[in-house]
């Protein structure tokens, strides 16, 4: 776990989160309030005017690898950590009202969109106020949120708008359906003429623009998801070590093996690799470098990619008892898929990457002009 | 001191003046003796060697810069240099293990590009298991006599200079009584036959040593001592040396890109090579972190550890996909201009041929494998050999 902080204070807030984490189980929520009664995490409002720098990324990314590493970051209120960074740069009263609501320990969803995926569509009001309708797929909480913000097309804005809701608002319905995995339910959201307020909106967010508001809350989101991929297949590889050193079988430990061996170097260079894309994220962001928004992609295509190999090759390590919930990667593997239907999939983010590489490309537009010189060139 | 930034945009534009637009379009038409001359007059100003020590005419200013000079003469269309073996893998270790008079008398030529090197470690019973070499070097006054082979040496029909690892020892076996030494390539006795290689080239040869001498001064670090100094060799081999080739792959995606851009593609080909490319690109870009990452530790004096193998293995891997592909897209892409198309095919298929080799040198895939479970994760010893 060292090796994610590059500072002592950092290693720090990673280990006091890992073992708050433990003790308080599976519950992202209870780590934040536990951390927030600590003093260790302020994620109130400031004034209107002050300085709204927000929770300092390095501490927050302490925080999230620190609860993801042990806990797999599938527990309820995963979501609103992950929001956390994007409320500040959201400068708007709704984001106001939803970090001094959090700071109370007040349970506020978040359903993340699936860029490409279903969204809720909203129309967009003279007076800033939306009318939104649709179907939103997959809270991962059980619907007990007394707020619940929602991801918003509307035709006449850019990017996605996020609203918050009341969970109580007639014009709302929920749909429960039975989990997978260690879920016991995934809830569905059903939105019929739903009037949202301008004072409702909290912001938006832009994966499409290279700069500007909405791509930073976009990045933060993504560096969220990204940090606790890479936390996840750090604390994937070491149990799977630690198990392969201890199981025998054919009379030695099946880590003596050399097609174990190879595994799991493998399983370790895809993670580092995993690594340096989010620590690169993680600074990009601090130093608003205008290479954030293609560290975005390029991190989220290596963590979700890696992740997902890596937490399939510690189940094919582990054997039965990986498949089995005996050894507890279940909560890994539900965790990594979810983060990775969790904004864009690296499949659409390496997509991004080639279409912006193809744009830069300075001979796509037309070909260029031949040299007159040489001696196979035409005009 | 030259900040960076400007260091990279005072060198690109030096790049764009002296570099002959040939290089990009034809890389293939490139001959040994024009890159050389144009190395040499490269290593001459100021671009070259900022990062080296003040001892040796350097300003110290660290390895950043020399990942940026290897990104920029990448993105100029500057092929591997030939000077790259003495300048990336003998300088390191010679400044690391040379007494002052070996320093004196190697470092400048080196730098300058007007003495060439070559690495005489593998033999034919001696490849993964490098400490099987058999070659031996017999004390007699004033020196050593040196009697054996080395293979897939390269660059060995260019060099002045081979630093070859020896058994001083008789009756040693494995990683005791080594030594590493610089030999001269125009000493009696030497002599080099080329390899053909699966791209067609003879970059590659076999180096005969038949009692030859080398004096007692072109032993390089404590008689014996050679398996720690080729480890250290091998280490920069694994990281600062492969920076070229880590920058080099970002640029070659850009040509995929350029021939994705105006080609006409037939059904839905130009979408599934967007993902590849895509793809590529990530890939790319954490190995220019990775080098960054590994230049930190060294100018922080953390050790690389096993990122260095780390990066060695998923970047050969990622080449060898980057240069597949490319060489795919070269051969289903039309566009208007034949030649260009003949060119772009010449260069992939070149590339995807010498690419098959990186896989196998300075440790194979499988070597690195075993570097980062035993030494990275603490695996046992079990059924194969450690490195």
């Amino acid at each position: 776990v060292t090796e994610f902080a590059s500072s002592d204070e950092q290693r720090t807030i990673v280990e006091v989160v890992r073992r708050v984490a433990r003790e308080a189980g599976r519950s992202g929520g209870a780590v934040l309030s536990e951390l927030h009664a600590r003093g260790l995490v302020d994620v109130e409002a400031a004034e209107p005017g002050a300085d709204e720098a927000g929770i300092p990324i390095p501490l927050w990314t302490s925080l999230l690898y620190g609860i993801a590493f042990e806990t797999g970051a599938a527990g309820e209120h995963a979501a609103t950590l992950r929001l956390l960074r994007a409320l500040s740069i959201w400068r708007t009263p709704a984001s106001r009202d939803v970090r001094s609501r959090i700071a109370d320990g007040e349970f506020i969803d978040v359903a993340f969109p699936q860029i490409g995926g279903r969204l809720v569509s909203g129309q967009l009001h003279d007076d800033g106020s939306l009318t939104c309708a649709g179907t939103l797929a997959c809270l991962r909480s059980d619907g007990s949120a007394s707020q619940i913000i929602v991801p918003v097309r509307a035709a006449s804005a850019g990017g996605i708008l996020m609203v918050v809701l009341d969970t109580g608002d007639p014009s709302i319905s929920m749909g429960l359906h039975p989990g997978f995995g260690p879920h016991a339910a995934t809830v569905d959201l059903i939105l019929d003429g739903t009037r949202v307020p301008e004072a409702r909106v909290l912001g938006y967010l832009d994966p499409d623009g290279s700069a500007g508001p909405g791509m930073e809350a976009f990045a933060a989101c993504e560096l969220a998801v990204c940090t606790e991929l890479a936390a996840m297949t750090r604390a994937v590889l070491d149990r799977t070590v630690q198990f392969t050193k201890t199981r025998m079988q054919f009379g030695r430990p099946i880590a003596e093996f050399q097609a174990v061996q190879h595994e799991l170097a493998n399983m370790a260079l895809l993670g580092e690799m995993a690594l340096l894309s989010v620590l690169a994220l993680a600074r990009a962001l601090e130093e608003s470098d205008p290479a954030a928004r293609s560290l975005v992609s390029v991190a989220k295509y290596a963590c979700g990619e890696y992740a997902t190999k890596i937490v399939e090759a510690a189940i094919q390590l582990h054997g039965g008892i990986g498949f089995t919930w005996e050894a507890g990667l279940q909560h890994y593997l539900v965790a990594v898929t979810e983060a990775n239907r969790t904004l864009g999939s690296p499949t659409w983010h390496r997509r991004w990457l080639a279409d912006s590489a193809v744009q830069a490309a300075p001979e796509a537009a037309a070909p260029q002009p031949l040299v007159v010189s040489s001696p196979q060139s035409r005009p | 001191v030259i900040a960076l930034a400007d260091y990279e945009k005072g060198l690109a534009v030096y790049l764009r003046r002296v570099v002959p637009g040939q290089w990009r379009r034809a890389p293939g038409t490139i001959t040994t003796g024009d890159l050389l001359a144009f190395e040499r007059t490269l290593y001459r100003t100021e671009w070259f060697g900022v990062w080296l020590p003040a001892s040796v005419g350097g300003q110290g200013l660290g390895r950043r810069y020399q990942i940026s000079f290897e990104r920029e003469l990448a993105r100029a269309g500057v092929p591997d240099r030939v000077a790259r073996v003495g300048q990336n893998l003998l300088l390191p270790t010679l400044l690391n293990f040379g007494t002052p008079s070996q320093v004196d008398a190697f470092a400048a030529p080196t730098i300058s590009g007007t003495l060439l090197w070559c690495q005489g470690f593998s033999e034919t019973e001696a490849g993964s298991d490098l400490a099987a070499l058999r070659t031996q070097a017999k004390k007699v006054s004033g020196g050593f006599v040196v009697r054996g082979q080395k293979v897939w040496t390269s660059l060995a029909h260019l060099a002045d200079f081979c630093f070859a690892l020896v058994r001083t020892q008789p009756g040693t076996r494995k990683h005791g009584g080594i030594s590493m030494l610089l030999i001269d390539m125009r000493s009696p006795g030497v002599e080099h036959r080329p390899i053909r290689q699966i791209d067609g080239r003879s970059e590659f040869a076999e180096v005969f040593f038949d009692d030859v001498f080398v004096p007692d001064d072109r032993i390089l670090g404590p008689e014996g001592s050679g398996w720690s100094v080729a480890m250290a060799t091998l280490q920069y081999e694994r990281s600062s040396a492969n920076f070229a080739r880590q920058v080099r792959l970002t640029a070659e995606l850009g040509r995929i890109a350029r021939m994705l851009g105006r080609a006409d593609l037939p059904g839905g080909l130009g979408e599934l090579y967007l993902h590849r490319l895509g793809a590529a690109i990530a890939k790319a870009r954490i190995l220019e972190l990775a080098a960054e990452r590994i230049a930190w530790q060294e100018s922080n004096e953390v050790p690389v550890g096993t990122l260095g193998a780390m990066t060695k293995l998923y970047w050969s891997e990622a080449h060898q996909e980057a240069a597949a592909f490319g060489a795919e897209v070269a051969h289903n892409v039309s566009y208007r201009d034949p030649a260009t198309v003949a060119d772009d095919q010449r260069y992939w298929d070149a590339l995807y041929f010498s690419s098959r080799a990186e896989t196998i040198y300075a440790g194979t895939s499988q070597i690195q494998r075993n570097i980062i479970a035993r030494r990275g994760l603490g695996l046992p010893r079990g059924d194969g050999p450690a490195q």
